[in-house]
């Protein structure tokens, strides 16, 4: 990005972020915009704080138990990670080990969860389980068909588990979340702050205050998409001067306390994001060793 | 299963002395990819709230748990299930390491109802098997008055006794909690300089602007979509309680709109002042830009409303 455009976006990003004191600091949306599989999850990344993955972590088990004339079958599916996955996801740089999977009560996140089972007419003498929640779990399976078969048909049932499979298990919904171009945001503003509270005691010369400013952006914790560091530090350090600073007749700059508190204890500098949201379907083809393969597109 | 079962009166003590405590879901807690969902108090920092996924077979002190028993014949076998929601306590444990926070600042969230228990009857019809399930199983679901009585044939006596034995029956439930949430989060995209724009060439002979005439035009712009509005919205609030809110959430727009716009009048026109609310003029020092044609403005609103979800209940005995 060259420096004349920093200045565009130093105007431009003064204007985008006006938004309530309702939204709680630490919440943000998924970004929609980086979004990668790791295994059977699509993973949602964010510079500003929380990382999400989609909970479709979906496998399946077949079993048939006991009986002499019938038997009792049960197609299971799961949803939980693999080792491999769970490793995978916690080498994922976060903020605070902000990783978590999104579900239905998560409202604005995820909607519109729909699911189906489609087995084989032998399985079916009750509707399938479905838990249409998103909801993880070691434990307990995420929807099952279940049905008492004769010894012969377990059988049958058993070998095209293993060979060309039982049916599918797919699970639908809608994700919202954030579309992020360019974004700087300060997340811990304590040295800037220190900074400008001696400004509003003691004017200086603009010289000395891009000295102590710089130095002041420079020492704290920065999240950045699409810019340099030099860069973030240069379009930082303007925004304070433009918005918090102001000049005396005697050519010296000052800073008003009211101006300090409203900084707060993160300060974004440029954020470019826009509402999106994202259609995703993961499905599991009910077959032995089979794993569920998980798309997203734009609405 | 090593599990973190609720202790009740631990719950008990807790939950007396975080009166009108409730979760917030939108600040969920990080969890490092583990299978658990936890969100923070929505006043309290230190406190943390977790969603048990299922429920589970319960036991205290091997006295209190569900029981299975069959004669010796195989010609009669009955079950009673005892179970409570709970999660795995490693999870917990790392959780709550990774917040720096003991163990105890984390509790299970309040169910307020259940209902619509439901279980994939696969004897449905059968004389020889009589399964009996409440359609609501409590708050707590402390305990869980399922029993399936089986007589007269062995071999079915067998095979449920291995169920219940093995992985036990698979069977769900409809549960709501009260928790902080997102009511609505509105965005709206607009031409910026084309508001003002449509201001200025309806400008009044006197320059100024009544509120009532601001309010109106803005109204107009409205329905000829010069806003354009993504909502999402928790669709489980009553649609009443939704566009009083969205309507307020039009009114934020407007106050916007005008602060960006307008500044109050100074000086206001002769003759008697009509009922119109305060004066504005418009901003002579507006400077119209590429980056006010796509202006973006957020507002959004939470409360305290009762979330529905379902859980799931695995009749067993361990």
């Amino acid at each position: 990005m060259k420096i004349s455009q920093l200045f565009l976006i130093l105007f431009m990003s003064s204007i985008p972020t006006i938004g309530f004191a309702q939204v709680p600091v630490g919440f943000n949306p998924p970004e929609l915009n980086d979004a990668f599989n790791v295994g059977r999850v699509v993973v949602f990344p964010t510079v500003k704080h929380t990382v999400w993955y989609s909970p479709t972590a979906f496998s399946s088990e077949f079993k048939c138990f006991s009986g002499t004339s019938s038997k009792v079958c049960a197609l299971k599916v799961f949803n939980y990670l693999s080792d491999e996955e769970f490793n995978s996801l916690k080498k994922i740089p976060s903020s605070d080990q902000s990783m978590t999977y999104f579900r239905d009560i998560e409202v604005g996140v995820v909607s519109e969860i729909d699911e189906q089972m489609t087995v084989p007419d032998a399985l079916q003498s009750t509707p399938p389980m479905l838990m249409k929640t998103l909801a993880m779990s070691n434990d307990f399976q995420y929807a099952q068909a279940m049905s008492r078969v004769s010894g012969t048909d377990a059988y049958r049932l058993q070998l095209q588990y293993e060979n060309e499979g039982l049916g599918f298990f797919r699970s639908t919904f809608r994700v919202s979340g954030e579309w992020t171009e360019d974004y700087i945001s300060i997340d811990n503003t304590s040295k800037m702050v220190s900074v400008l509270k001696e400004l509003s005691v003691e004017p200086r010369s603009l010289p000395e205050i891009r000295k102590k400013i710089i130095q002041a952006i420079k020492a704290s914790p920065m999240k950045l998409k699409n810019f340099s560091n030099e860069e973030a530090v240069i379009l930082a350090y303007r925004q304070i001067v433009v918005k918090m600073l102001g000049k005396k007749g005697d050519g010296r700059y000052v800073v008003s306390a009211g101006e300090i508190d409203k900084i707060g204890s993160s300060f974004l500098v440029v954020n470019e994001s826009q509402p999106m949201a994202l259609k995703c379907t993961a499905e599991l083809v009910l077959k032995k060793g089979a794993a569920a393969v998980t798309r997203c597109e734009k609405e | 299963m090593k599990s973190l079962f609720i202790n009740s009166l631990f719950s008990l003590i807790f939950f007396a002395g975080t009166a009108n405590a409730y979760p917030d879901l939108m600040q969920p807690v990080g969890t490092s990819g583990l299978p658990l969902k936890v969100f923070k108090d929505h006043d309290r920092s230190d406190l943390f709230w977790y969603i048990p996924i299922s429920v589970e077979p319960w036991t205290r002190d091997s006295t209190y748990r569900s029981a299975l028993f069959k004669d010796e014949n195989n010609r009669a076998l009955s079950f009673v299930f005892r179970g409570q929601p709970s999660v795995e306590e490693s999870m917990i444990r790392e959780v709550a390491k990774g917040q720096k926070v003991p163990v105890a600042n984390f509790t299970p969230i309040f169910l307020e109802y259940s209902k619509d228990f439901t279980c994939q009857n696969i004897y449905a019809g059968d004389p020889n098997v009589t399964w009996l399930f409440p359609n609501q199983i409590g708050n707590y679901l402390e305990m869980v008055p399922v029993s399936i009585r089986v007589k007269n044939d062995p071999e079915l006596v067998n095979e449920v006794f291995n169920l219940i034995n093995g992985g036990g029956l698979a069977c769900t439930v409809s549960v709501g909690f009260k928790a902080y949430s997102m009511a609505y989060k509105a965005h709206y995209n607009f031409d910026l300089n084309q508001v003002y724009s449509r201001f200025e060439s309806s400008a009044h002979a006197e320059g100024f602007w009544w509120e009532i005439d601001l309010h109106t035009v803005l109204q107009s712009m409205r329905q000829e979509g010069a806003f354009d509005f993504h909502l999402d919205e928790d669709t489980t609030i009553p649609t009443s309680v939704l566009d009083q809110k969205m309507a307020a959430a039009f009114e934020d727009l407007e106050r916007n709109v005008i602060t960006l716009l307008f500044t109050p009048a100074m000086k206001l026109p002769n003759g008697s002042l009509p009922d119109r609310g305060k004066a504005f003029s418009l901003r002579a020092d507006y400077i119209r830009s590429e980056q006010n044609s796509h202006f973006l403005l957020k507002l959004s609103s939470d409360k305290v409303t009762v979330k529905n979800s379902q859980i799931g209940i695995r009749l067993g005995v361990k």
